[in-house]
């Protein structure tokens, strides 16, 4: 529990000004990179890390994490307005907040994404700081039959997001996951569909797909809409804000997010984008109105964006309190505290717990900042909505292109952006969902480690799926969740519900 | 399958028309409503992307360890699971649509301008890809975006070239400067640095000795 004589020392070190100026740096760096298609968080977090060398320990971190937590929300931004995830983290975002944009009713999707991400921030916080030893604990608990239950439950969301033909959802799985296994076997090491080219040993980049599926077939399908218009075409509409009482009806949906966000977020390697999409399954699968996901839902984009900023301050757990980074940029920002001379591990809390305390009150800031700084965005924005889009997409197809290359420095990123996007444009003509796409591309390679992982500790054997309570409760769940869908599917077919939400 | 057609299907069945063939004054579809006729492409893709790739890519491409032939932690197991999975998926999806289609004689087709107008967005895309290959990415994003502004119908040339001029400064000048991030210089991808052969002839090379080693595993089965 919370130690009340240490936390009043750590409010007073992180209340100088040059430890708050560095954190609002932080997050006015991190909306610029998570805005930008093609730039992410880790990016952004790499580039500032050099500036840090010259800073004292307390404002370097407090520079890395206004950046970690803004780049997160800064990418649901242009996922909104425009149809491409700014990272990879706002990728569930767009399902339905992108339709709410072309219904003229963006500025509601963008305050929506603010205020679940700072929800969701605040309580995964305070979950953080108060049960930090428990859910470094709990997180031990989860070998990898656990995790490959965590992700087998997720995947059942493919089902939810396949629209009204499970067929062709499943069949976009199916290209996701084969896709997904372009590079490195990840047991072996062996090449797996690479073609002899080096550049894809590491396999087809997460932003280069995203972009690919989501950017280019809206260009395409941009480009047939201005010809055939003569009027002046735009995104949309700002539309009205978000009302209080709206705010307030989506709590249950922030819980729900901030729960699988927090868990997700404190196990290691797993990371924003399959919190996200948990989030997003979780509010479509409680919603009195499902019907309405996909086609511009506040709840959806709630959902997602309270997934995926859930993340932040129980990702720092594992690292602080084990020395296990929870994704890449917790790595850098782990590298970043041993510069400083501080050891994550068990014995940080004991050596340095003003300074552990420190970091969480520093993610506060930095949402109170992301506050400030996403309401002036979202004033920005209406410049971008009433942009023609026939300079609009032109100018994102050049940023998406720059964007993809610089994630990894390679022109077949690039290649494969235009080759996934042409493949996109296919699918959307012949309305073979996207996103189901997308997730068995995010989560295929985490089912395929885990359960390979598992399969060696048991030495081939299947049992060792069931053995903890753990994973038996997940798979269970996964079941009834796979189960009430395809039952929900049958038995909407034909049906008025069914013409409702085809049309 | 549940029906998601364009609402030029919902039109009364004709007893002459042949299957596939739009009702003479019907109106054309959007480009991305789906058709049965294009169900029954898109399905037919499907099923033979996967039997191709489960009998030539997978023999060809995934490297199995002796100790893991058969197993489930053979690199190769999930693959060909997926890939049995989708062979049935899309043989699935395949039966329905053309069941559909001969069920329902009228359909709507989208105007060829819309297809041809998407084919040209396509072209400029690979234009694009070719062009930084050839040029460099500052020199070709320059072109592309004027090309592309002009493709989507935008006629003021001055606010063309300011954009053309401006857009990729800026990136130049953030990512070469600001984020150190070295773009791809005009020519070398290509052509190399005549020692050895750049990435991009290195790709080429490598897709052609890969089409050799499938052809190899086609004269094989057969």
């Amino acid at each position: 529990m919370i130690d009340f004589s240490v936390l009043s020392l750590s409010i007073s070190q992180i209340l100088s000004w040059e430890v708050l100026l560095s954190c609002l740096a932080g997050v006015i760096w991190g909306m610029f990179v998570g805005v930008t298609p093609g730039l992410t968080g880790i990016m952004a977090v790499v580039i500032a890390l050099p500036l840090t060398f010259f800073m004292e320990a307390t404002s370097s971190i407090a520079l890395l994490l206004g950046i970690y937590v803004t780049a997160i929300y800064g990418g649901s931004v242009t996922a909104i307005m425009i149809n491409t995830p700014g990272t990879p983290n706002a990728a569930a975002t767009l399902l339905d907040g992108y339709p709410l944009a072309r219904k003229g009713r963006t500025r509601q999707a963008l305050e929506m994404a603010l205020y679940a991400s700072l929800t969701s921030g605040i309580l995964s916080t305070i979950v953080a700081m108060s049960i930090f030893p428990v859910v470094a604990a709990v997180a031990l608990d989860f070998g990898a039959p656990e995790v490959f239950a965590v992700i087998v439950f997720s995947i059942t969301i493919i089902a939810g997001v396949s629209g009204d033909s499970l067929l062709k959802g499943m069949i976009a799985a199916c290209l996701g996951f084969l896709v997904a296994m372009v590079g490195q076997d990840p047991i072996h090491g062996s090449s797996r569909f690479t073609f002899g080219i080096p550049d894809f040993q590491a396999g087809v980049h997460i932003l280069t797909l995203l972009v690919g599926l989501f950017t280019i077939p809206e260009i395409i399908a941009r480009a047939v809409e201005a010809f055939r218009s003569e009027e002046k075409i735009t995104v949309g509409e700002m539309g009205p804000g978000l009302t209080f009482r709206e705010y307030l009806r989506y709590w249950p949906t922030y819980l729900r997010s901030t729960a699988g966000g927090s868990l997700l977020g404190a196990l290691p390697g797993l990371g924003g984008s399959p919190a996200a999409f948990l989030g997003y399954f979780m509010a479509k699968r409680f919603s009195r109105k499902p019907e309405e996901f996909g086609k511009g839902s506040l709840d959806g984009v709630a959902g997602a964006e309270a997934g995926n900023n859930a993340v932040c301050g129980p990702a720092l757990v594992p690292m602080m309190s084990l020395g296990i980074p929870g994704d890449t940029t917790t790595a850098v920002l782990m590298g970043a505290l041993v510069i400083h001379g501080l050891s994550p591990g068990p014995l940080l809390f004991e050596s340095a717990p003003d300074f552990v305390y420190s970091v969480f009150l520093l993610l506060f800031v930095s949402l109170i900042f992301l506050w400030a700084v996403g309401l002036g965005v979202i004033r920005v924005a209406k410049w971008v909505v009433r942009m023609p889009t026939k300079i609009l997409f032109p100018v994102v197809f050049i940023l998406a292109t720059y964007g993809t290359y610089a994630v990894r420095g390679t022109m077949v990123d690039v290649i494969s952006m235009v080759g996934v996007g042409v493949l996109g444009f296919f699918m959307r003509t012949q309305k073979i969902p996207a996103a189901p796409f997308a997730i068995a591309f995010i989560l295929g390679p985490l089912f395929e480690n885990e359960m390979r992982k598992s399969l060696i500790i048991s030495g081939g054997s299947l049992d060792i799926f069931v053995h903890s309570p753990i994973s038996i409760t997940f798979l269970i769940l996964a079941a009834l969740s796979a189960g009430l869908t395809v039952f929900l599917h049958r038995r909407l077919e034909g049906t008025a519900a069914a013409r409702m939400i085809r049309d | 399958m549940s029906d998601n057609r364009s609402a030029g299907t919902e039109a009364p069945v004709s007893g002459t028309a042949l299957p596939g063939k739009p009702e003479p004054g019907q109106p054309p579809i959007d480009i991305d409503t789906p058709t049965y006729r294009g169900d029954v492409i898109a399905a037919a893709l499907c099923l033979g992307f996967a039997l191709i790739v489960y009998f030539l890519v997978i023999p060809a491409q995934v490297y199995v360890p002796r100790a893991f032939v058969g197993t489930a932690n053979s690199p190769a197991f999930l693959p060909k699971l997926i890939c049995i999975l989708l062979a049935v998926l899309s043989a699935v999806y395949l039966l329905n649509s053309i069941i559909a289609i001969r069920r329902e004689a009228t359909q709507g087709h989208a105007r060829m301008s819309d297809w041809a107008i998407a084919g040209g967005m396509v072209a400029i895309c690979l234009a694009y890809v070719g062009g930084i290959l050839a040029l460099g990415l500052p020199l070709a994003s320059a072109a592309c975006v004027a090309g592309t502004i002009y493709f989507f119908g935008e006629r003021r040339y001055v606010l063309i070239a300011a954009i053309a001029l401006i857009l990729p400064a800026l990136l130049w000048y953030f990512f070469v400067k600001v984020a150190n991030i070295l773009l791809p210089e005009p020519g070398l991808e290509i052509l190399g640095d005549g020692s050895a052969p750049g990435i991009g002839m290195a790709a080429i090379v490598s897709v052609m000795q890969a089409a050799g080693q499938i052809a190899g595993q086609m004269a094989g089965l057969s």
